[in-house]
């Protein structure tokens, strides 16, 4: 694994980090709030973007401990997942979502991002 | 029938556009009472949800039907609804544009359309019909909103920091970011271009004050009033507005003689006043012209002598009547009445027009009337340019129309980085690159979605040799960028 510190948010009580390997990790965090919204979007293209690069077909969206996120900041999830259903189909790579049965929100949201594109999306509780 | 191909591609930008505005819209009514809003959203849908039975999208249409399901209870509740809700709301204008982009005919391969819909029939049900807030009726579809302004000097003066301070504010996070974003938006709402539109709306009243004055003062008058369409500044509408107001008045009470008057001199008894705007070239002119006694040059001469800013064997005036007649205070009546007299108004009219860049002229004619005419420059407020998205820039990249595409780089020219060079990222990042050059330069854009062409609307403009503006892509903000001025 490589640490890329570039792909990376902190903010006051919300964290992304990135792994970048074989199978990427995106670790998301705490309350994304609107104020979130274009530092994760810049995130996610920027992500594309190397996983892009390096030919990487997983990639692993741990928001076991993400507690909230607000529509607008959802729309940026939704938004990446366009971006992977525009690349040629040799080139895209699927995602999986590891989420907290515990939390609500993230059951509904996650069965109805996955209706978007259920060749590339799985969700794992 | 199946659609024509150019139909299908027609509804497909047209219903893009819908769902982008449909969008922006949402996020008004939910953030604050915007009845105008509320009311864009559901015609938007439904003319949606019309437009794509017509052309055989018929799981655009189901989305349509099942997202008007949704608005109705989101207005039976004033708008008052969950994350969960505005959630579902916003996956649906998303899952819509991900239907209307794919190419008809073609499988849904990955889409669950069944799925989603049954997603959204899921929050239906969950959802008590009970207003948790109060439903609001509609209200006025043009809501103006005073704010304060400053001066255009003032506002050429602080266009520099405001940038700055976008780029700040976008690049910022969690609490900094909000503060940043309430600095932003004071000053964007100081400074930024607020756009108007002139037509013959604008300026009907002052018809019929002329011929209510004119009824006043015992004269006929026939005016005729032709303006055209065009895109200005508030600033400049609010000069042009003025100018008419006052020249029209001075025309009636000045110019245009008494029918008994006329008569004596052979003019019919109702005098003429005309009005005319419209775009030439690159100039808005307006013209107001009268048929009346003219302006009488003996008079201007006199009183300028008696004021000193004439000497006394100064004979012809020329062209300096104008500059007098403009001067602050300069007046030929003896007394000022309720409608003019008090040498104010001209002088008004042409500090309006001079502030926002226009010029004023006129020629008269004793005994055959004055013409007045305003040329102002049209303002370049809506341009054509390239859009990007830059990984880790968290507002788009625009360039605009003079910039053209090209494959590669001249062999042996320097190719400049963007976004590195403007500091909006620390390094280069990967990714696709693409060129662009000006003839003189090439440039390179590191962006993972090729360059689309989009209309950018100047948001706070800045002078060259400024490298960025901001400007907006619908409700967007981004910075145009300049690159031949980077490093000046």
């Amino acid at each position: 694994m490589v640490w890329e510190p570039s792909l990376a948010i902190r903010d006051l009580d919300f964290e992304a980090a990135v792994e970048l390997g074989p199978r990427a990790l995106l670790r998301l965090g705490g309350n994304a709030d609107s104020a979130i919204c274009d530092p994760l979007a810049a995130l996610l293209t920027g992500l594309h973007a190397r996983l892009r690069a390096a030919g990487t077909r997983d990639v692993v969206v741990d928001i076991r401990t993400l507690e909230f996120m607000t529509a607008s900041c959802f729309n940026t999830l939704v938004a990446w997942l366009a971006l992977i259903t525009e690349l040629p189909p040799d080139e895209r790579y699927r995602v999986q979502f590891e989420s907290n049965i515990a939390i609500p929100w993230q059951r509904r949201s996650l069965q109805t991002l996955a209706c978007f594109a259920t060749d590339l999306v799985t969700v794992e509780t | 029938m199946i659609p024509s191909e150019d139909l299908v591609d027609q509804f497909r930008g047209v219903a893009l556009q819908r769902l982008d505005r449909v969008e922006a819209a949402w996020a008004a009514v939910l953030s604050s009472v915007d009845d105008h809003a509320a009311v864009l959203i559901h015609r938007e849908i439904h003319t949606l949800k019309g437009e794509s039975r017509m052309v055989g999208f018929s799981d655009v249409n189901l989305v349509c039907h099942k997202l008007e399901d949704l608005l109705e209870v989101a207005r039976a509740r004033g708008y008052a609804v969950d994350e969960d809700f505005d959630l579902a709301v916003n996956m649906a204008f998303r899952f819509m544009a991900m239907l209307v982009r794919k190419k008809v005919g073609s499988q849904l391969r990955g889409i669950d359309l069944p799925g989603f819909v049954k997603q959204i029939e899921g929050i239906l049900a969950e959802t008590k019909p009970t207003p948790r807030g109060p439903q609001r009726a509609t209200g006025p579809l043009l809501v103006r909103r005073a704010a304060p302004r400053v001066s255009i000097p003032m506002r050429a003066y602080l266009a520099p920091g405001a940038v700055d301070a976008f780029v700040e504010y976008a690049a910022a996070r969690g609490a900094r970011r909000d503060r940043l974003r309430v600095s932003w938006h004071a000053v964007r709402d100081l400074i930024g271009n607020q756009r108007a539109v002139i037509g013959a709306g604008q300026l009907a009243k002052h018809k019929s004050g002329a011929l209510a004055l004119a009824r006043e003062l015992g004269k006929q008058v026939d005016a005729t009033f032709d303006v055209g369409t065009a895109e200005v500044t508030a600033e400049m509408l609010d000069a042009i507005d003025a100018a008419v107001l006052h020249l029209v008045r001075n025309a009636v009470d000045h110019g245009i003689e008494a029918p008994d008057e006329r008569a004596r001199v052979g003019k019919p008894p109702a005098g003429k006043i005309r009005v005319r705007c419209g775009m030439v070239a690159e100039w808005l002119e307006l013209v107001i012209e009268d048929d009346g006694r003219g302006v009488s040059l003996a008079a201007v001469r006199e009183r300028a002598v008696a004021l000193g800013l004439v000497a006394s064997d100064v004979v012809e005036l020329g062209e300096r009547w104008l500059d007098l007649v403009c001067q602050p205070g300069f007046t030929t009546r003896a007394e000022a009445s309720d409608i003019s007299g008090r040498g104010v108004g001209l002088d008004a009219v042409r500090a309006g027009i001079m502030e926002v860049g226009g010029t004023l002229t006129a020629r008269t004619a004793d005994g055959a009337g004055t013409a007045w005419t305003i040329r102002l420059p049209l303002p370049e407020l809506t341009l054509q340019g390239h859009v990007f998205r830059v990984a880790f820039v968290p507002f788009p990249l625009v360039l605009d129309g003079s910039w053209k595409l090209c494959a590669a780089p001249v062999d042996g020219a320097s190719v400049v980085d963007v976004a590195l060079a403007l500091g909006l990222v620390e390094e280069s990042v990967g990714g696709p690159t693409h060129y662009l050059t000006n003839g003189t330069m090439t440039v390179a854009m590191l962006s993972d979605r090729a360059a689309a062409t989009v209309q950018a609307r100047r948001l706070v403009t800045v002078a060259a040799p400024s490298p960025y503006e901001v400007i907006t892509l619908d409700t967007v903000e981004g910075l145009l960028v300049h690159p031949q001025h980077l490093g000046k």
